[in-house]
């Protein structure tokens, strides 16, 4: 604690801008580590469900057919209504 | 009244406990047995590749001593069994059967290509969301700009100087005079396998060398198939625990750690297309962005050749230097893909910004990923072959 506070500039001889400046910065980086810290919360909570994804994630033809009917539409579609 | 039940429910407990254990036990055994079967199928494709060519295997791929058609059969060999590991395996037995190396290092190569064709296929489950089909397919594709930019990148200099060849087969001898010392004419993989592979030699002996030759390659193929896929599915419920644990503790350590996870999750699965195919959902969902997944993708390649090492260990004989070097290769090759393209901080981002690239333009017109996978996977390797062989 006291080698925090010795390292660290006087707040009473720091200008007001300046600490308003501080406090900004501050406030910006807490709200960064707070994004972060949810990102890998939710990054954990995926790996939870790893089991699953494990056994589900391979390629199915039923999706893949999908995949290309939606191809065939879209081309349909781009191509304008048959005279 | 009151002491039965309390003598019974631990008795209740411990039975479920037990059985669980029994059946992991059981599972453990399967697995060596699984392993078993791979490394005797690599011996029996090796013998049988012997068999039907006799001494003519060099001539028999003279078709393939042209690079781009190497580099095509393992890209369409791997995209339809789907799995890089497979491939090598048979590869290897190959190569102990007479296959020569450099004719054998571009089919290795495309494999590493054909590999990616898994995930891609599983990003386009996620066709229904346009942002989730996004992420997911960027992320199933910076794998197929990886692996293509380190094919332009490695194929062309070993095609000039064989460095690959070289230092695995420098490698691979290094380890055979090693053996030779501590195993003096003791060959305990022969002995070992003996009994599985003698067995098909004589189901098949009553046919022509060349028929019997044949039969014992589809046999060995064959077997090498189911042995791999029903390991990756064992090896799935065995360490899922354990891959869970390395991709919880790589989370914000940085991407030499990615790189480390993503080559040990790979190894206790024995399988890269489910590893990466397994980070497509994570990364469509937006739980993990693209930069966090690369490192994961490239791991993914290192772990994925240890199933052709251990095949190398099947082999036996004159042939078997040759059949390390071959699985050697494999892994020089994506060690030095890494490294390479890892280490150029102007190469190193090139396949993120593809994939980004591909993900945005792929969301907006379905037939450009369409285009992409048949492309990638089909008419690429038509190509190089019409271009070379015309």
């Amino acid at each position: 604690m006291s080698i925090e506070q010795g390292s660290r500039p006087s707040l009473h001889t720091t200008s007001t801008a300046e600490l308003k400046a501080m406090l900004n910065d501050s406030v910006e980086i807490i709200d960064e580590i707070r994004a972060e810290l949810d990102a890998r919360e939710a990054q954990t909570q995926e790996l939870e469900k790893m089991d699953t994804l494990m056994v589900e994630a391979r390629p199915r033809l039923q999706e893949i057919r999908g995949f290309f009917a939606l191809v065939l539409d879209e081309l349909r579609t781009r191509r304008g209504p048959p005279k | 009244m009151v002491e039965t039940t309390h003598r019974a429910a631990p008795d209740q407990y411990a039975r479920p406990a037990q059985k669980e254990k029994q059946g992991r036990l059981r599972q453990w055994l399967t697995l060596v047995l699984l392993v078993y079967f791979l490394i005797c199928a690599v011996s029996i494709v090796g013998d049988g590749f012997k068999l039907a060519t006799g001494d003519h295997a060099e001539r028999l791929f003279e078709f393939a001593t042209n690079p781009f058609v190497g580099l095509m059969v393992g890209i369409v060999a791997t995209a339809l069994i789907q799995s890089s590991s497979t491939v090598t395996s048979v590869i290897v037995g190959m190569v102990a059967g007479g296959l020569p190396v450099a004719v054998a290092v571009p089919m290795v190569m495309g494999a590493n290509i054909g590999t990616t064709v898994t995930n891609t296929l599983v990003s386009l489950g996620h066709v229904n969301d346009k942002n989730e089909f996004r992420r997911a397919f960027a992320a199933a594709t910076v794998h197929d700009f990886f692996n293509l930019l380190a094919v332009v990148i490695l194929l062309p200099i070993e095609i000039l100087f064989h460095p690959l060849e070289r230092m695995a087969g420098a490698v691979a001898g290094a380890f055979y005079s090693d053996a030779d010392l501590s195993l003096d004419n003791v060959n305990i993989v022969g002995q070992l396998t003996s009994p599985v592979t003698d067995t098909a030699g004589q189901l098949v002996s009553s046919l022509p060398a060349v028929a019997g030759g044949i039969a014992l390659i589809v046999i060995g193929v064959a077997l090498i198939f189911l042995s791999i896929r029903y390991i990756g599915k064992l090896l799935k419920t065995l360490m899922v625990g354990r891959a869970r644990q390395i991709m919880l503790s790589a989370i914000g350590r940085g991407p030499f750690t990615g790189v480390a996870s993503g080559a040990l999750v790979t190894m206790l699965v024995q399988s890269s297309s489910t590893t990466t195919s397994l980070m497509v959902p994570m990364a469509g969902s937006g739980a993990f962005t693209l930069r966090q997944i690369y490192p994961f993708t490239i791991g993914s390649n290192i772990g994925t050749t240890m199933t052709a090492l251990l095949a190398a260990t099947a082999i036996s004989g004159a042939t078997a230097l040759l059949a390390l070097e071959i699985a050697l290769v494999h892994l020089l090759f994506n060690l030095c893909a890494v490294l390479i393209i890892g280490g150029l901080p102007f190469l190193r981002l090139l396949p993120v910004k593809g994939a980004q690239w591909l993900g945005r333009v792929a969301a907006e017109r379905k037939a450009l990923a369409a285009g992409w996978v048949l492309g990638v996977f089909i008419a690429l390797p038509a190509m190089l072959i019409a271009v070379t062989v015309l």
